[in-house]
């Protein structure tokens, strides 16, 4: 319960992103994960950092999620009543993030999420991802290349300090 | 600055702005891995056939099942005093009241909202209310529907008890734990057809409770295709409307004053708001005030020159460090005075640091609102009194 209680906000954030702030679905995916760490806690002292572990079982969960259920999903072009841009710091500049983000496939969205919110390694993020180290740098390009065009200059704006 | 650093910085900031009902989350999590783990355990032990019982009894058990008198879920029977269960008043109002709070204690976001109810004054008429809304994403509708009972009745085990897995007709069902008759359940559809979720719950109080949503855009007939796979509220929400309702009624049969207040009336959950205004110096009129779970906010106003100000208080997950001077106890403290949106308004903006992480930022502006026009030339509250605010060690006992 504690490992629980201390991990849940952290991969909660983590999943926000990866779903692109749908915080429902979010809040699915942490209790999925959880829910299969708590299976796992007998073999635990034999996991090196389960805090690690809870992390890429979440990103597991997201992808086999997106897989089995993406053909019923019907993703809306627009976030509706999305606020006009105003200041630096408002929210409707992180909103064009998370519009940004969910505009790319799930799977670069992870490669994402797992390098620059993660901090992890190419390596590290092909292991949480089972997919090669060459697909996760192919993938990272492609969408950092995307998030440059989507964002463009707002992204100067959303790091200008307030 | 590197794209890939400022992408990093943006992507923690806007991570920051998502918080979580960590106990909630957590204790839903360990029931889902008890039951995956009772079914693995289950499946391994007997096969399937065996595995249906088990999970079976398992629910039955944590719904309190049946005691020797017959009673669900551990019941009590004894009718409320005055006029037993056949009492029921309860107006239009009230019951739109009653969802508009609930949804609001529940953590549902709801932009736009539309209501509908009805009252009632017969036991055996039940008293409904729908909310229309923009949930961030799409349209979406939750429905409720209350009505009086004797919890006794033996009739109603059946609409609060899951029918044995094989024969379900849900896709999912679980008969709930706590002193009450909780069910939850998923309606199955076609694949990617059109699916209800709801809880319908028999509370000691002597009502039947139901609230329902499901994955279509609202306003809308059983033609509509669906939005979504699954509806977006799930029922861990649903269960906690449907328990903010049953504490709406009294026992005798009407509406108490839980859910009946009007709406917006009452500051949201969170203790921000009223430490704000616990540590606002005291010649500082307080207008107006709002808050959330993780900030607050007051407009204060000065008497003479009618000037107000906008102070806005929150806990923030920031990387953006700008600090001025760290005190004895190690919490560094930023100060900072930037330009607001409108010509001449001035943002004092002073953010506190802890050593335990805790990040607080409280911001004034000279006009009632950060989109407004100034009002006045400087804040009515100066940088020192902020600061003050902020260093405070109030905030370590903020929710």
């Amino acid at each position: 319960m504690e490992f629980a209680t201390g991990r849940a906000g952290h991969l909660l954030r983590s999943a926000c992103l990866l779903t692109s702030g749908d915080t429902h679905l979010a809040e699915d995916l942490v209790q999925e994960t959880l829910s299969r760490m708590y299976t796992l806690w007998g073999r635990m002292s034999r996991i090196d950092n389960p805090a690690a572990y809870a992390q890429t079982v979440l990103v597991r969960t997201f992808l086999t999620h997106r897989r089995r259920y993406s053909a019923a999903e019907r993703p809306l072009a627009d976030l509706p009543d999305a606020p006009p841009a105003r200041s630096a710091d408002d929210p409707a500049l992180r909103l064009a993030l998370l519009q940004a983000l969910r505009e790319l496939p799930p799977k670069d969205r992870a490669v994402v999420v797992l390098r620059y919110w993660e901090d992890r390694s190419v390596e590290d993020t092909a292991d949480a991802m089972n997919v090669s180290s060459a697909a996760v740098r192919t993938r990272s390009t492609r969408a950092l290349a995307k998030l440059r065009e989507r964002l463009g200059g707002s992204i100067a704006e959303l790091i200008t300090p307030a | 600055m590197p794209f890939e650093d400022e992408l990093g910085k943006v992507l923690r900031d806007t991570a920051g702005t998502f918080t979580a009902d960590r106990r909630s989350l957590a204790e839903g999590s360990l029931l889902r891995g008890r039951r995956r783990l009772a079914r693995r355990r289950a499946s391994v032990m007997a096969g399937s056939a065996l595995a249906v019982v088990l999970v079976a009894t398992a629910g039955v058990q944590l719904g309190g099942g049946q005691d020797d008198d017959g009673k669900v879920g551990g019941l009590a029977s004894t009718p409320p005093p005055g006029g037993g269960y056949g009492h029921f008043a309860v107006t239009a109002k009230d019951m739109e009241n009653i969802l508009q709070n609930g949804m609001e204690v529940s953590g549902i976001a709801v932009a736009h909202p539309t209501l509908q109810a009805t009252g009632s004054s017969e036991a055996s008429r039940p008293a409904t209310a729908s909310i229309d809304f923009g949930d961030g994403f799409s349209a979406a509708r939750v429905t409720l529907s209350v009505r009086r009972v004797d919890p006794a009745d033996e009739d109603l085990k059946e609409l609060i008890t899951c029918p044995p897995e094989g024969d379900s007709p849900y896709e999912e069902c679980t008969t709930q734990p706590d002193n009450r008759a909780v069910k939850g359940y998923t309606e199955a559809g076609k694949a990617g057809g059109i699916k209800k979720w709801a809880v319908t719950m028999l509370s000691p109080s002597g009502y039947l409770i139901e609230v329902a949503t499901n994955n279509v855009a609202s306003k809308t007939n059983a033609d509509t295709e669906p939005v979504t796979r699954n509806p977006r509220m799930n029922p861990g929400k649903l269960r906690y409307l449907a328990m903010f309702v049953d504490g709406s009624f009294t026992p005798a049969g009407e509406p108490s004053s839980l859910g009946t207040l009007e709406p917006g009336t009452q500051a949201e959950p969170g203790d921000f708001l009223p430490l704000l205004k616990d540590l606002l110096p005291e010649r500082l009129h307080i207008y107006s005030e709002g808050g959330t779970e993780v900030g607050g906010h007051v407009v204060v106003s000065d008497s003479e020159s009618g000037n107000r100000t906008y102070i806005e208080v929150g806990r923030i997950a920031g990387d953006k460090e700008a600090w001025n001077e760290t005190l004895s106890d190690g919490t560094k403290v930023g100060t900072r005075q930037l330009p607001g949106q409108q010509p001449g308004v001035v943002r004092l903006r002073v953010d506190a640091l802890r050593v335990n992480g805790l990040w607080i930022s409280i911001s004034a502006y000279n006009a009632p609102s950060p989109t407004s026009k100034k009002s006045g030339a400087a804040p009515l509250i100066t940088a020192e009194e902020l600061k003050t605010i902020a260093t405070s060690r109030s905030w370590l006992l903020a929710r």
